[in-house]
């Protein structure tokens, strides 16, 4: 599991666009269009997948480019050494999965 | 079989880890993002752009080499400086209109100002990367009218 | 609170991402160089387009360029001409007092010692040797105030013809050519032809590299009208094909047996224009017989499209192709540079280019043109209209000429016989009697002969010569030629001093004077005014308080002649951006088409044809039947292939001033030899391999750039490098006609290093 927060920098005339087809992209979660050429993005996906699912934005029509700021990956190796890319954090933390920030 | 108690045990411990590791990557990549890394890496042809930039930006690099700008060879270091800052141009990834537009453009931008009084960031309307010789753009660009 | 672990990496996956936003992203406002106070109109200090340009000064220093809205380029400038304040600013470089070599190192003087050394060589060498012992080697880059004065002083104070420039180097076939087809030099046409050509016909010319704005007007052009055609002819495929119809690539050295095939396609195909040739146009034979159109027929059968295809490799269908194109154009324009002109057959390939026209009849209508581009600032104002070549004087007057000598005496309130009867050394001459210790001093003001004389060795051992002693006038302390010269004098660099530059399309601007001259740096106008004084030259010759009182006795002395720009005054000058001579009196626009009633102030307005070349004893022009023959140095067993040198748009000749700039010099940090692709696999080369380059005169190591731009059997490097000095392969076979050098054909091998 990888989440991977980026900012896209698409031309003015297609931030909009841009926003609305990221948005609708599963695993992806816009967080507004910012001083007129930048849109805030995180995304969610298997860790083997992250890099192939975030290139798909750079091919959209007025995407200049991508600037990753933040990175991480979270995977489990069962028994025999296999990776597990797809876990979801939930399962791992079984009923830990809260952390308490009171 | 690991016990389940000894398992999140363990899946604690590297998460906890992966955290630390995770902050700082955060302070790092910030601190120094992707961009300025490249670019420190070759300063002798740092403004040779459209060579690396081929590669690592291929659509913007096929659009300006099809424009008008590419055409006729208004390199891309002439409106965007290059990453040290060194030279007449300051370095800007969204070049301000004032300092670099004027040098060639000025006088279409003071007849524009005239006409229509504000003058707005040029590229709002002209698109500058993208003023392909080919492309049907070209000829119905807005600045020829 | 309470979040899932998930929600607490997402938040702060979007919280980098915003702080990314506020923080380190480069913003614009950043470090704009603030507003100017004032701005000041000029012209660019590189290439012989001659935009106009406004300097952004603020408190006495250039921060900003842009380009003049009201010059011919309309507000544009190249991405060279857009770097100029940095290199303004490079003062940390700059030559900022005088110097004297002694035992071997540049010492610093005073002007006085600097000065005083000087002249006691000269006087002495004149004293011992007479005259012809001196010399100056001037600049198609100075000023025009510079060269005229520089020309009188030697020639009239000094009474010594060895007055010679640069441009020798690049123009004088271009020269040769309209001097012999027009009778008198300088283009017909004008940059506006550019607008209203249905044809153009690049040949010789790397315009997108080297008149990147003349460029920008011509793809403009064709966006306009997409019928317009464009034929590249270039052994080279560069950017400049980009936009081109057709690209011709062909053998080095061959252009001139496809232009006479042109030639006979055009008749063969009924193209021809017999009520323009048999009004206007002789025909010369190659040894100066006037015959009629049927030997020219008769001469072209050595040149049909199949002969062509022999020589050159052009398939014959393609020269019937582009020969048809070029006729069949309402208006078709010509375009060349050094192609054409550094050849040793410069001027024979500049006549024949000019012959399609003269067949045709594309001449004296707007658009239609054989328009060749200056490659220097001032080249032609400068140098080839004041006559500061060593076979000149102003306005087209010839030295050997005694009714030419007279008009000048006279003009110049000089005694009968001042002036010497016999011209002097041409350059390549001149630097060959320099390096023989014959010339025992010699003035170089503004050019860097160290980098740029071809088969450059010779020269450089010559400058070592105890027995002859260089001055060097130079604003930049690591000029190549630097390194050679016994005493360097500090010169001010071009906004720092105010004079005219006349552009290719015979166009006159003032540079203003933008900022004060750095550190004890004077104007050459004031350098060659000292140094004249001191060396006791008739105060009669040089009768001037400042470099406008120059100007206008150079106003003056023009008006008795075609050039006739007396209309030009600083006044209007300063009022204006340029303005094309003939322009006789202050009310005249200027002038677009010479040699055209109606347009030309040199024509009677009710004169009975619509064309009068005037230059010639019959008013008609000259179609000259040159032949086909090979290059100096044809490429052969040993040397198989041919190297040829140029430009890049980054760089202006030597680099002195665009490596300066920290963008310019990172744009193109080294020279390098651009390889055909099938060449470099042919001898193991890979993109960035360094490759040895053999010519019989020296060799020298590259790194290789691979790429289809060369044709194969060709290779080129570019000449800004003083660490890799491709001239020390060049070779100085010159044109018998012209005296320029070859420097695009000569002979080499590659290898692998």
């Amino acid at each position: 599991m990888a989440i991977m927060g980026f900012l896209v920098h698409a031309l003015p005339d297609d931030l909009e666009h841009v926003e609305r087809v990221v948005g609708r992209m599963d695993g992806m979660t816009t967080y507004g269009i910012h001083n007129d050429q930048y849109i805030v993005v995180v995304a969610e996906f298997p860790s083997d997948k992250i890099d192939d699912e975030v290139n798909k934005i750079k091919e959209l029509e007025g995407v200049l480019t991508i600037y990753a700021t933040y990175m991480t990956v979270e995977d489990e190796m069962d028994e025999d050494g296999n990776l597990e890319t797809n876990v979801d954090i939930r399962k791992i933390l079984g009923k830990k999965n809260t952390i308490d920030f009171t | 079989m690991i016990s389940s108690t000894r398992r999140e045990n363990m899946v604690q411990a590297k998460t906890g880890w992966i955290i630390l590791v995770a902050i700082s990557l955060v302070f790092w990549v910030s601190l120094s993002w992707a961009g300025q890394i490249k670019h420190l890496v070759a300063p002798d042809s740092a403004a040779d752009c459209y060579a690396c930039h081929k590669k690592a930006t291929p659509i913007i690099a096929e659009n300006w080499y099809e424009s008008k700008h590419g055409v006729i060879l208004v390199k891309c270091f002439v409106c965007h400086g290059q990453p040290d800052g060194q030279g007449s141009v300051p370095w800007a990834v969204s070049p301000d209109p004032k300092i670099v537009c004027t040098k060639c453009h000025d006088p279409a931008i003071k007849r524009m100002k005239a006409k229509f009084g504000l003058a707005p960031k040029c590229y709002t309307c002209h698109p500058f990367h993208q003023n392909s010789l080919h492309h049907r753009a070209y000829s119905k660009s807005q600045s020829k009218k | 609170m309470k979040l899932t672990r998930r929600e607490v990496l997402k938040s702060a996956a979007a919280a980098s991402a915003f702080m990314a936003l506020n923080g380190t992203l480069p913003d614009l406002a950043g470090a704009a160089p603030g507003e100017p106070d004032k701005w000041v109109k000029a012209v660019c200090r590189f290439c012989g387009t001659g935009c106009g340009v406004m300097i952004g000064v603020k408190n006495g220093k250039v921060v900003t360029v842009k380009g003049d809205p009201n010059n011919h380029n309309q507000g544009f400038i190249c991405l060279k001409g857009a770097e100029l304040p940095s290199i303004v600013n490079a003062t940390k470089s700059r030559v900022t007092r005088p110097y004297i070599r002694k035992n071997g190192q540049l010492e610093p003087a005073s002007w006085d010692e600097a000065m005083d050394l000087v002249v006691s060589k000269f006087k002495a060498a004149i004293k011992e040797h007479g005259p012809t012992s001196v010399a100056y080697y001037g600049s198609g880059q100075a000023l025009t105030e510079e060269s005229y004065l520089a020309n009188k002083i030697w020639k009239a104070g000094l009474r010594c013809n060895n007055v010679e420039g640069n441009p020798r180097l690049c123009m004088a076939s271009a020269v040769g050519g309209y001097y012999t087809s027009f009778g008198k030099d300088e283009p017909i046409g004008c940059y506006e032809d550019i607008d209203a050509a249905t044809c153009f016909f690049i040949i010789g010319a790397n315009m997108s590299e080297c008149h990147p704005i003349l460029f920008k007007r011509v793809a403009a052009r064709k966006q306009a009208d997409p019928n317009v055609k464009i034929i590249v002819v270039d052994p080279r495929k560069t950017n400049t094909a980009r936009i081109a119809d057709i690209h011709v690539s062909f053998k080095p050295g061959t252009d001139l047996a496809i232009l006479n095939a042109m030639a006979y396609v055009i008749i063969d195909e009924e193209l021809d224009n017999p009520r323009f040739y048999n009004k206007y146009v002789n025909f010369m034979t190659n040894d100066k017989k006037k015959v009629d159109f049927k030997a020219y027929q008769k001469f072209l059968q050595d040149y049909t499209p199949e002969k062509a295809e022999k020589i050159s490799g052009v398939p014959a269908d393609t020269i019937r192709k582009i020969a048809k194109i070029f006729a069949e154009s309402s208006a078709t324009m010509s375009l060349w540079t050094m192609g054409l002109n550094q050849r040793i057959r410069g001027v024979w390939a500049n006549n024949l280019t000019t012959n399609l026209h003269l067949l045709t009849g594309h001449l004296g209508k707007p658009g239609a043109t054989n328009f060749s581009l200056t490659g220097q600032p001032n080249a032609c104002g400068g140098v080839r209209d004041t006559g500061s070549l060593c076979h000149l004087l102003p306005a087209g007057r010839m030295i050997k000429k005694a009714k030419d000598r007279a008009a000048l005496e006279k003009q110049w309130g000089l005694k009968p016989g001042t002036i010497a009867p016999k011209p002097g050394l041409h350059t390549i001459a001149l630097w060959n009697a320099f390096s023989e210790g014959k010339i025992k001093a010699m003035f170089v003001l503004c050019t860097n002969p160290a980098q740029s004389l071809p088969n450059v060795n010779m020269y450089t051992e010559g400058m070592k010569r105890k027995d002859n002693f260089m001055v060097l006038s130079e604003p930049f302390m690591d000029a190549e030629t630097v390194k050679y010269c016994d005493v360097l004098l500090p010169a001010a660099f071009w906004c720092e001093k105010r004079g005219v530059y006349g552009c290719t399309e015979r166009r006159y601007s003032l540079l203003m004077k933008a900022i004060e001259p750095i550190g004890e740096c004077r104007p050459d106008v004031d350098i060659l005014l000292d140094f004249a004084k001191r060396m006791g030259v008739d105060p009669k010759v040089i009768p001037f308080n400042n470099v406008d009182d120059i100007w206008d006795e150079w106003r003056e002395v023009s008006s008795a002649t075609p050039y006739n720009f007396k209309g030009m005054t600083r006044k209007r000058q300063e009022k204006e951006s340029g303005i094309r001579w003939p322009c006789p009196t202050e009310d005249h626009p200027g002038t677009c088409h010479r040699y055209v009633r109606g347009e030309d102030p040199n024509i009677p307005k009710d004169y009975k044809n619509k064309m009068w070349f005037y230059g010639t004893k019959d008013g008609k022009a000259r179609l000259w039947m040159r032949p086909y023959a090979p290059a100096a140095e044809e490429p052969d067993a040993k040397y198989p292939m041919v190297l040829t040198t140029g430009r890049v748009i980054d760089h202006w000749h030597t680099g002195t001033m665009t490596m300066k700039s920290p963008v310019l010099r990172r744009s193109f940090p080294n020279a390098y030899v651009e390889v055909n692709i099938d060449d470099a696999k042919k001898h193991g080369i890979k993109n960035g391999d360094n490759v040895l380059l053999e010519t019989r005169r020296d060799k020298m190591i590259f790194q290789a750039k691979v790429s289809d731009v060369c044709r194969p059997g060709l290779v080129f490097v570019p000449w800004f490098d003083k660490n890799l000095i491709i001239n020390k392969l060049t070779l100085n076979a010159f044109d018998k006609g012209s005296k320029q050098p070859e420097y695009k054909i000569c002979a080499v091998r590659i290898k692998k290093a």
